[in-house]
């Protein structure tokens, strides 16, 4: 049996080679970033095991582990074809959009543009605007919902939860 | 323990705890209804809106949200052949066959009532170990629990779904995230970056609302034009005569005992139970070739296991403080939220507040039974809600209950940070279930490590002289050398096929 043949016996072969790269990159400048920060923690006085040993135990396995991903992957080549479901049309670009939404949805409301009740229902609208593709029936419920929801919901988190809501 | 358990039901029959059951239960149907919706989802969700709950109350309410919602999965995964939870992808196998063969009716009858005798074989367990091992564990010192916790660690990544590494890598990055901070030992800032925002570390709600429901809602939003026709269901009864019961009675309970087994060890989710149960049913089936078109037994195996999980999966959680499952990690946070120390004493120092959830956890599984055979027609029709009009609701409670933990916008962003690692780490096939509890765990693994490395002069070696934790060691160190033990095996059992053949 060759070694790469029992390497991939013992730790499994990769599926998903090409995200596997990347994760195992990520992972690796991840744990350099624990070991980074850990340096900066100064030595224990009374304590045995002082504040950065577990971080940095933790980042030499989370360097392990990426390094063990990262070398299934390259041993999982050639790496297949992307997988490609017939089923139905994946949609990054909802995905990412609605992403971009939610993070706009929050900007607004960190810098205080907008108060809650204003910012949820645009962000509701626009949201359902956006997973329903633009289909008029749906974006139409999907204003009327948002705002019932934007402004119902702004009365029950205030008034019933007590919740300080961003104005 | 009896008078305690009917002290417990005399509770939870009380009309408002009752009611909590009642809801959580329904609410729990509901999202295990739907698919893309997850009972993990629905109990995070809830977290935020329990803060002004009586602690009892909040958590009755969620327990009983877990029982619904693996129950709920079964209705998608046999009308559309689309598992509503996780757990419910063996039901699929067999359930949608039968019913795309006409056999709705009975395919969801026997799904619903295998549920029940799953939930409630598990819930004898739970009975009867819970205090035995709640008081064995009270015995532990701070090694023994570490050990403990490091050993329910590498199980939860190993037999986690996925390969073994991954589920190691993604404990791993869950204890490097509970890290920043303040260390409470010594006062040392650590791995916060500058940032005072960090000086109290990650709040524990949003990063498990971005890791289940922020995550959970991108890939609903990439998969949005995935969609199903159900198969409808006709006006023949829900219930089933006592016969079929008999009939598959050694199925059902050898199905509801691996499902309890399996909920017991750490980590392990309701969907490796019933994968485990299916397999075995398959294997000691005198009609082994009909699993997989539409064979009662495999429906039988797939519901009994994984019902029987949640309440395998309560025993850990309650005795020592160790989830179960993914699922019970979010317990495990929301009992911290309360403000409620898990653990052994636990049950010493809250054993009314534990059966009542013992109890709520009974009496859920029978509401479950009913709610679901009196309305199953009329929740197969959930499912064929838009997901566009639900999934930005579902955003903004994610928002509020993040905001409302400290009354600031960084937690949000927290959720929104760790939304989009859970994304990628699904994307990658990292399984979530370890990264949450890694989390979960990660301030008691340090806590008693650093407790009993104080207490000895010998540091860490002592924990050569403690034998239970030596044990759990042990289990840990074999369950990591197995795969590699298991490859010298097959190379010799290779070699000596082929001197065999030479």
């Amino acid at each position: 049996m060759r070694a790469s043949e029992r390497l991939a016996r013992i730790f499994g072969t990769s599926h998903t080679p090409r995200g596997d790269v990347g994760l195992a990159l990520v992972v690796a400048a991840f744990a350099a970033l624990l070991l980074w920060q850990a340096a900066k923690v100064p030595p224990p006085f009374f304590d045995p095991l002082g504040s950065a040993a577990v971080p940095r135990g933790v980042a030499v396995v989370l360097l392990l582990l990426a390094a063990i991903v990262l070398v299934r992957a390259l041993l999982a080549r050639p790496w297949p074809a992307l997988e490609r479901d017939t089923g139905y049309r994946r949609r990054p670009d909802v995905a990412c959009g609605i992403v971009a939404l939610a993070v706009a949805y929050v900007g607004v409301m960190a810098a205080g543009v907008l108060g809650f009740m204003v910012a949820t229902i645009l962000f509701l609208a626009l949201g359902t605007a956006l997973l329903a593709t633009f289909r008029r029936r749906q974006v139409l419920i999907g204003l009327a919902l948002a705002v019932v929801l934007g402004i119902g919901g702004t009365l029950l988190f205030t008034e019933f939860f007590f919740i300080d809501l961003p104005r | 323990m009896l008078a305690d358990l009917l002290g417990a039901f005399g509770y939870i029959f009380s009309p408002v705890p009752f009611l909590w059951v009642l809801l959580g239960t329904t609410l729990g149907i509901f999202v295990g209804a739907v698919p893309g919706l997850t009972g993990g989802m629905l109990i995070a969700l809830s977290i935020p809106l329990t803060f002004t709950m009586n602690s009892t109350h909040a958590l009755v309410l969620m327990v009983s949200m877990y029982v619904g919602s693996v129950s709920g999965g079964l209705i998608s995964a046999t009308l559309l052949k689309m598992p509503g939870t996780p757990s419910s992808v063996m039901t699929t196998f067999d359930g949608f066959p039968m019913a795309a063969r006409g056999e709705a009716e009975r395919a969801l009858a026997l799904s619903i009532g295998a549920s029940l005798v799953g939930g409630l074989v598990a819930g004898v367990f739970l009975v009867v170990l819970s205090v035995p091992l709640s008081r064995w564990a009270t015995t532990f010192g701070p090694f023994e629990y570490f050990a403990m916790v490091l050993m329910a660690l590498v199980l939860i990544a190993s037999i986690s779904q996925g390969s073994m590494v991954k589920g190691l890598l993604a404990g791993a990055l869950g204890i490097a995230f509970a890290l920043p901070g303040l260390n409470p030992s010594d006062g040392q800032l650590r791995l916060t970056f500058g940032w005072h925002e960090l000086d109290g570390g990650f709040a524990l709600l949003p990063v498990l609302l971005g890791v289940f429901v922020m995550s959970q809602i991108i890939v609903d939003a990439f998969d949005i034009e995935k969609n199903a026709t159900p198969i409808k269901v006709g006006g023949a009864s829900l219930l089933l005569s006592g016969r079929t019961w008999r009939q598959h009675g050694t199925n059902l309970l050898r199905s509801s005992v691996i499902g309890t087994w399996i909920g017991i060890l750490p980590g392990v989710g309701a969907s490796i139970s019933s994968m485990v149960a299916y397999a075995t049913a398959r294997s000691m089936s005198k009609t082994p070739e009909a699993f997989g078109t539409g064979s009662e037994e495999g429906i039988v195996a797939s519901e009994a296991a994984n019902n029987a999980n949640v309440g395998g999966a309560l025993i850990p959680l309650i005795t020592m403080g160790i989830p179960g499952s993914p699922i019970d990690a979010i317990l495990l946070g929301a009992l911290i939220l309360h403000n409620i120390q898990p653990g052994p004493l636990l049950f010493v120092n809250n054993g009314d507040f534990v059966w009542a959830l013992v109890a709520a956890y009974l009496l859920a599984n029978v509401l479950m039974f009913a709610i679901m055979t009196v309305s199953v027609r009329w929740l197969a029709r959930l499912m064929l809600i838009d997901r566009a009009l639900m999934l930005p609701a579902i955003f903004v409670a994610c928002v509020v209950g993040c905001y409302a933990l400290h009354n600031r916008i960084f937690d949000v962003w927290v959720m929104l940070f760790f939304g989009l690692v859970g994304f990628a780490m699904a994307r990658c096939r990292v399984p979530l279930g370890p990264f949450v509890i890694g989390f979960v765990l990660a301030g008691i693994l340090e806590e008693e490590l650093r407790s009993g490395m104080q207490l000895t002069a010998d540091g860490f070696w002592a924990i050569l002289d403690r034998p239970i934790a030596l044990a759990f060691l042990a289990v840990s160190a074999l369950t990591l050398v197995w795969p590699f033990a298991q490859s010298a095996l097959s190379k010799s059992r290779n070699r000596r096929a082929k001197e065999t053949l030479s």
